[in-house]
């Protein structure tokens, strides 16, 4: 597969000029991964963003407030994860395991900066993502405090 | 502006004098007593709050109770996850315990600025990513500890033990959308 075809294809990144493509795709590690293969777990460090290029992976995440069930999502060629991992000390907020075998481009935090730096549109880009991932993890906390409430009222008018 | 640049000296300096300007002309002043609800739970917000004097308290509720998830205070933003979620229901009530000072930016405005101004939205991105991730990481910090309840009138509050330090409050996670 032509990584820089897949990237300029990718709505994420249409409209961006073709030399900040070329900054992105050099920083880029392409590898593949087998089946089962875990590329962040829930409250660990990971080491960088993947972009999927073949293959799924699926992202599950146990929440710690409520005990709320798993949120299961299946992931397909062309998304990202591990967003969170390109700020510095933040755990994955979720597990992502590769459901069949997979080939993914890995950017770690180091070379992020690097894109910043070189690519500023692309970084700035990038940047949003995260802001946006981020705002959902906190909206999602927030549900997880609400389920919480409402249980621990229906727990004092059983009393 | 200067009170702005003083309460948010980490925003003020990544915008610069020219860019904060540009950044303070779109916003408003608004006072208000203590007692208002700024942003009230699940209904709409359209704008983002800076706080510049007095104290909010951050309150989740549902079915005539309330969790109380604490207070947040000068330097720190109100109402960014709802502009940037997109969903833009509040998913806590905000209340001022003091009288209270803020700067008010509309959504509307908030978007007009990054679209257009590529400075300002680097400056704000970075900050707001910045504050985020102080938030969600220190939720992750209190989040796996046990959640005391009490009752307290009508209201089942909940007490927390806070990490303190600005942006490091991790109630600040629930406020605002």
């Amino acid at each position: 597969m032509n990584l820089r075809t897949f990237l300029t294809n990718l709505p994420s990144f249409s409209g961006f000029s073709p030399e900040e493509i070329s900054v992105l795709e050099g920083v880029l590690r392409v590898a593949s991964y087998p089946e089962g293969h875990v590329f962040t777990r829930q409250g660990e460090l990971a080491e960088g963003m993947y972009i999927l290029l073949d293959g799924s992976v699926r992202v599950t995440q146990q929440d710690e407030i409520a005990g709320l069930s798993q949120e299961v999502k299946e992931l397909h060629a062309g998304e990202l994860f591990g967003l969170l991992s390109l700020i510095s000390q933040l755990p994955a907020v979720a597990t992502c395991t590769a459901t069949s075998d997979a080939s993914a481009a890995s950017l770690s935090r180091e070379d992020f900066d690097r894109l910043v730096h070189d690519a500023p549109q692309l970084g700035h880009h990038l940047h949003y993502m995260v802001a946006v991932q981020l705002a959902r993890d906190l909206q999602t906390r927030n549900r997880s405090m609400r389920e919480l409430l409402k249980r621990e009222a229906s727990a004092v008018e059983a009393r | 502006m200067q009170q702005f640049a003083d309460r948010f000296p980490a925003l003020a300096a990544k915008l610069g004098p020219e860019d904060l300007a540009v950044l303070t002309r779109a916003m408003t002043t608004l006072e208000l007593p203590a007692g208002r609800r700024i942003i009230r739970d699940r209904m709409p917000v359209d704008s983002l709050y800076f706080i510049l004097e007095g104290d909010v308290s951050i309150l989740i509720e549902e079915g005539g109770r309330a969790i109380s998830l604490g207070r947040l205070g000068p330097g720190e933003w109100l109402g960014e996850v709802s502009v940037l979620s997109g969903e833009m229901l509040a998913s806590s009530t905000v209340r001022s315990e003091t009288p209270v000072k803020l700067m008010r930016l509309k959504h509307q405005a908030f978007e007009d600025l990054i679209t257009k101004n590529e400075r300002v939205a680097s400056a704000m991105l970075r900050e707001l990513v910045a504050m985020l991730a102080a938030r969600l990481r220190a939720s992750n910090e209190v989040s796996r500890r046990p959640i005391a309840f009490e009752q307290v009138g009508d209201s089942l509050a909940a007490t927390q033990p806070i990490p303190t330090g600005s942006g490091q409050n991790w109630l600040a996670s629930f406020f605002g959308r």
